[in-house]
């Protein structure tokens, strides 16, 4: 079995990962071998061009992150379906990823339970993104989806009860991050739903200490993402992941499944500005852990603007860092007129408001810009 | 060395207690000092000379900072204006502790929250629920941004408020009636159908506590971890059960999220036993079997069984205070469905009532959330519009004409003047709605002020009974 990326010198804790995204559903509208579906509101579910870019995109962020993890990361497995017309998609160069059917998941589920069990200190990725509903769980579909209309949900699995199944093996690290939705439909609601899970929960282990559940978005709603792009969801966690849920603990920046929980709604609306409200990307975290350290300064998003807001329109706007003597100078970001956006690393700033023709006084303010966005207002009386 | 005095400015007559994470940053923004004080407090860090960041983490999620320069052998004075989160004082005890909505671009006296109202329901003791007059109201706080009030309930069971109207679902949100309660309802925007319009953000006075539950609720367990350490808070709150049964709940629901059972000794299950009333006891002590079972395979057989009847008995107590409950109680409900292959027909039927809850709650929320029409009823779908049958409701904000009239606070063909800033206005109730003089017609109380002005400057011509205002007021939250 050939999984995306596998460590040549393993050794000690690691991180595993198992991928998958299932965007082409081969007994669904526009599949490879449509079928009628007698649930009819299941006869709407459409092929997705985001969960195989998704999911890609989450597997080479682990590969390019593969040695800052607290556990490096040791395997990175992949599966991925594609809708027959999603012609543009390429899928990882010299890699052929095996389809996410359901047979292929619970065999890929089983091996990535292996290399998870095989050291305490490891830590277990699950990562999905396709089709989900939620009844009494969350159901997440898989490539043969429907193949029975009688039966469509043989092709499914329940993913609460995976999760507690999974709570209970050796790996005292695990994260799981769905980004599908958690609709349901009336008629599903009508309908006797029984879906098993990949494996049934058993208390025979004592479960893992640290444990992080990030979903993409709050029951009963709709994950979003661009056409043939990566679902806004899986782009927060990226960005989480690479500096913006990272905060400094005294010895460097540093992701942590806390932080990363706090933080992941607003960086969800920093992708797409009206998905920030509360609960939107509800995660669930027991004893927090560190996840990643990031080795440089991260990116801060910064949003310059007066107070009051009136005054932005006549403000000269700069910010730059506070350096020491003898350090190299700051480079000075300028805006006129508007508000002044721009990214910057993580450190102390002055930003600056002036006004060429004097209609408001001048404005300063000194501050510490952490990730993942600063929005500093200067005062500026008239 | 030299000193950096920090005060934490905030006005609200609550949040003295409100805990506030204190961090003096240096200029690579690592942490050097931190403490937990309260929202009112003064506060010194010795440092060295330099330039340092001071930051004030609440609860909620909200952070205040400042840049500090301290020269050598000087006092750096730096004040933290907290009360600059909340629009109004009496809200700051909301905005302090709970994950609030960030947003909020609508008021209480726009259209849509025309006749919203609210009104609380009491669980009795065989099960069924009734409405319940509202118990006497301090403080109160009205705002066209959102309604604040403080009551205590009468006696320990399971309370609820509901709020809806004609175009607010209708949800309930459960209060922890063993305190002195918090309530504010206040307007809210978001995407159409993805947030509900009217936050409902319950507390109780115990601020330690709600500290410790939003930040759970947030999963900033680190924060979590380093207040509850601080002074034995989960232990302390566990054991004082018979003084504070829901704090008591929020304790051994922190343990569980940590996975230190060995803490929680034997209150988990005095907790379910002393207090039928409330299933987040039998949820607690279940989840300590099921875990103390994992660790222990001799006290497995029985510790199990335990378990089962816990979450079953919890099923069979409506819903629990807190959305960690349900979360516990769906999660333990569905191990044992599995673990009998779904052939267990009393986990299969407690599985399908509270599944019922879980489709229709609001996660986001630390207290229990669900839309529906009765709080034994939860649906997807929320109903909207009036409450029927005449049990104690209040309004919030807009007072619909027509229920004016049926409550007798106005009477058919009285009029009602007023000098407003524009000139005198005289108005006709007639027909369950305001007529002014030429044509203009209004259903409720905001209709009047967006377009004429605050229907309380108004008074009955001729002058008889009651203050019109007074007669308002009583259809409204009022002291």
């Amino acid at each position: 079995m050939e999984m995306l990326f596998e460590r040549d010198d393993a050794s000690g804790p690691q991180t595993h990962a198992l991928v998958i995204g299932v965007g082409g559903y081969r007994h669904l509208v526009g599949g490879s071998d449509p079928k009628t579906q007698v649930i009819p509101q299941i006869g709407v579910l459409r092929q997705l061009t985001t969960a195989p870019r998704s999911a890609v995109d989450f597997a080479d962020l682990l590969i390019e992150t593969k040695d800052a993890w607290h556990a490096p990361v040791g395997s990175v497995d992949l599966l991925l379906s594609t809708a027959p017309n999603d012609v543009d998609f390429t899928p990882p160069a010299a890699f052929t990823p095996r389809p996410a059917g359901f047979d292929e998941i619970q065999q890929a589920y089983n091996a990535w339970c292996e290399r998870c069990d095989s050291d305490a200190g490891n830590t277990a990725i699950f990562y999905y993104c396709g089709h989900g509903v939620e009844k009494e769980e969350q159901y997440l579909l898989t490539e043969d989806f429907g193949k029975s209309p009688n039966n469509p949900w043989r092709g499914a699995f329940a993913f609460d009860s995976t999760l507690l199944a999974m709570r209970a093996r050796k790996a005292q690290t695990q994260l799981f991050f769905i980004d599908a939705c958690r609709k349901i439909t009336s008629s599903m609601k009508d309908h006797t739903i029984v879906v098993s899970p990949l494996e049934t929960p058993d208390l025979d282990d004592p479960g893992c200490e640290r444990l992080l559940v990030m979903r993409a978005t709050a029951a009963k709603e709709t994950a979003l993402g661009p056409k043939k792009g990566v679902a806004y969801a899986t782009q927060a966690l990226r960005r989480a992941l690479t500096g913006d849920a990272a905060v400094e603990d005294g010895s460097g920046w540093v992701v942590r499944s806390a932080t990363f929980a706090d933080k992941i709604t607003v960086i969800l609306g920093m992708i797409k500005t009206d998905q920030d409200f509360e609960g939107r990307c509800p995660c669930h975290v027991t004893k927090s852990a560190e996840l990643l350290r990031i080795d440089h300064d991260p990116k801060v998003r910064l949003e310059v603007a007066c107070t009051p807001e009136k005054a932005t329109a006549h403000a000269d706007l700069t910010c730059e860092r506070i350096v020491l003597p003898g350090e190299p100078p700051a480079v000075v970001h300028r805006q006129s007129g508007q508000p002044l956006r721009t990214d910057v690393d993580a450190g102390l700033y002055l930003a600056q408001a002036t006004f060429p023709n004097h209609e408001f006084k001048k404005g300063q303010k000194q501050f510490g810009a952490s990730p993942p966005i600063f929005k500093p207002r200067l005062e500026c009386a008239p | 060395m030299s000193e950096i005095n920090v005060t934490l400015v905030s006005w609200g007559n609550e949040v003295g207690e409100v805990p506030v994470k204190l961090e003096i940053l240096d200029r690579r923004l690592r942490p050097i000092q931190q403490r937990w004080v309260g929202a009112k407090s003064r506060e010194r860090f010795d440092v060295d000379p330099g330039l340092f960041v001071v930051r004030a983490s609440l609860a909620s999620g909200s952070q205040f900072q400042k840049v500090v320069n301290v020269a050598d052998q000087q006092d750096a004075e730096c004040s933290i204006e907290l009360h600059e989160l909340s629009p109004h004082e009496s809200h700051e005890w909301a905005y302090f502790t709970k994950p609030i909505a960030r947003r909020s671009t609508t008021l209480l006296s726009d259209p849509v929250y025309k006749g919203a109202w609210f009104r609380l329901w009491r669980r009795e003791t065989d099960g069924t629920w009734l409405e319940h007059p509202l118990p006497p109201v301090e403080p109160l706080s009205l705002a066209e941004d959102g309604v604040s009030c403080g009551f205590r309930t009468p006696d320990e069971a399971l309370y609820a408020v509901q709020v809806g109207g004609p175009g607010i679902p209708w949800k309930f949100a459960a209060i922890p009636s063993t305190y002195p309660v918090m309530l504010l309802m206040r307007p809210v925007s978001g995407p159409a159908g993805q947030v509900h319009p009217l936050e409902v953000v319950v507390s109780s006075d115990h601020w330690r506590m709600e500290a410790l539950l939003s930040l759970m609720q947030r999963g900033d367990t680190d924060k979590a971890t380093d207040f509850a350490k601080q002074s034995n808070l989960a232990e302390e709150l566990l054991f004082g059960k018979v003084q504070n049964t829901a704090a008591a709940a929020v304790g051994g629901y922190y343990l569980l999220r940590i996975g230190d059972v060995d803490r929680m000794h034997h209150w988990a299950s005095n907790l379910a036993n002393w207090f039928d009333w409330m299933a987040d006891g039998p949820i607690i002590h279940a989840w300590q079997l099921i875990m103390e079972a994992r660790r222990s395979q001799g006290a497995k057989k029985q510790n199990m069984d335990q378990a089962r009847e816990r979450l079953l008995s919890a099923a069979g107590r409506g819903f629990p205070i807190y959305t960690e409950g349900l979360r516990l109680l769906r999660d333990g409900l569905l191990l044992f469905d599995r673990r009998s292959k779904r052939k267990d027909p009393e986990i299969r039927s407690a599985l399908s009532e509270v599944g019922a809850f879980t489709a229709a709650a609001d996660w986001s929320s630390p207290a229990t959330t669900f839309t529906g029409e009765r709080p034994d009823a939860p649906t997807t779908e929320a109903p909207m519009g009036e409450p029927p049958g005449d049990g104690p409701r209040y309004y919030l904000y807009d007072v619909p004409i027509k229920a004016a009239v049926s409550e007798g606070a106005l009477t058919d063909g009285e009029v009602l003047t007023a000098n407003l800033e524009s000139g005198p206005v005289t108005v006709r109730v007639t027909g369950g709605v305001l007529e002014t003089e030429d044509g203009r017609t209004f259903t409720g109380t905001s209709e009047v002020q967006r377009a004429v002005g605050d229907m309380f400057l108004f008074s009955r011509q001729p002058s008889a009974g009651p203050q019109l205002y007074e007669s308002l007021e009583q259809l409204r939250i009022h002291y």
